[in-house]
């Protein structure tokens, strides 16, 4: 009788999650730390950000982002980069058309504080497209440029 | 009979500790922190641009500070003092030359200083066909932290983009 109660009971006891509840606590932490902040509008496989080693941390803004095809504002296309290449103007009127389309009423103050943008770029683009897109952001109110950069140490 | 039952209690005791719900909000947990894990860490570079009808008088004024020039090409990175006097060429054909670029502004920098001499903003020239990745290094190496003195008098720091002079022209 004795000996058959005892072997019920350590039958019913033999599953253990200690071991497994030590690795998810781990892993929640682990995973916490690392999970992002922001995150690129566009897929990121599409735009191969220049490695920086600046420390200054990127705010969500509006955002133009230069793939190696196509120009985007926010998530929308709105040219691609040989219309943009062929564009001899000095500022680009499609983009400050849809920056207008977006925000109106920035355009027509008289007394407006530099608003920031982040210009995304791949890494190939060339300074002669980037001047272009820096020439048209000082032509509206969207003056306070930021470079989105991905870290070098990671 | 006291002793086994003792036994008894303890044995409940250590059986006693139910981690189910724990495990099921574990289980929940780490799903939806693995979607949100990033593997691209973003950060930025501030650049402020001048109003477009101010251009003219502000580049004016930068010039008259005499800024360093920083002149990027497509393989090489030449670093001018005012006077227009070449200090260096640097190789930036190579993968990463921030490096490079930062240890010879320091060396500049130690000379500056010696000689009373601080030179706060520098013009970054830039050829047409130079790719981001290139202007990024160069803007990295300029913008290091060690460039700022003790006396806090800050060296290179203030950024000028413009556009290369064609060789030519400069002589080489």
């Amino acid at each position: 009788m004795k000996t058959s109660r005892s072997t019920r009971k350590r039958t019913q006891a033999t599953l253990n999650l200690v071991a497994l509840m030590d690795i998810f606590t781990i892993l929640v932490f682990f995973l916490m730390v690392n999970s992002g902040e922001m995150q690129l509008k566009l897929d990121i496989e599409q735009v191969n950000l220049a490695k920086s080693e600046t420390e200054t941390k990127l705010e969500e803004n509006l955002s133009i982002t230069l793939t190696t095809d196509d120009v985007y504002i926010a998530d929308k296309k709105i040219m691609s980069i040989q219309q943009l290449k062929n564009d001899s103007n000095y500022t680009i009127q499609p983009i400050i058309n849809h920056l207008k389309s977006l925000k109106p009423t920035v355009f027509t103050s008289t007394d407006q504080a530099p608003l920031p943008i982040i210009i995304y770029s791949d890494t190939s683009i060339h300074y002669s497209l980037l001047k272009k897109i820096f020439q048209t952001c000082a032509a509206t109110p969207y003056r306070k440029i930021m470079l989105g950069v991905q870290d070098k140490s990671v | 009979m006291s002793i086994r039952r003792k036994n008894r209690q303890r044995n409940h005791e250590e059986a006693d500790i139910n981690i189910t719900p724990f495990m099921n909000l574990m289980i929940a947990l780490v799903p939806i922190l693995l979607l949100n894990m990033t593997f691209v860490h973003l950060k930025g570079i501030e650049l402020t641009i001048p109003e477009l009808n101010q251009v003219i008088s502000t580049s004016r004024e930068e010039i008259k500070k005499e800024p360093l020039s920083i002149i990027v090409r497509d393989t090489t990175v030449e670093i001018r003092l005012p006077q227009d006097k070449l200090l260096t060429t640097i190789n930036s054909s190579e993968n990463d030359f921030t490096q490079e670029l930062t240890d010879y502004l320091l060396k500049v920098k130690h000379t500056l200083t010696n000689e009373n001499i601080i030179v706060e903003s520098s013009q970054v020239l830039i050829e047409p066909n130079v790719t981001h990745q290139k202007i990024i290094y160069v803007v990295d190496a300029i913008k290091n932290p060690k460039l700022i003195d003790s006396n806090q008098n800050i060296f290179f720091n203030n950024l000028i983009f413009g556009d290369a002079p064609i060789l030519s022209k400069v002589g080489l």
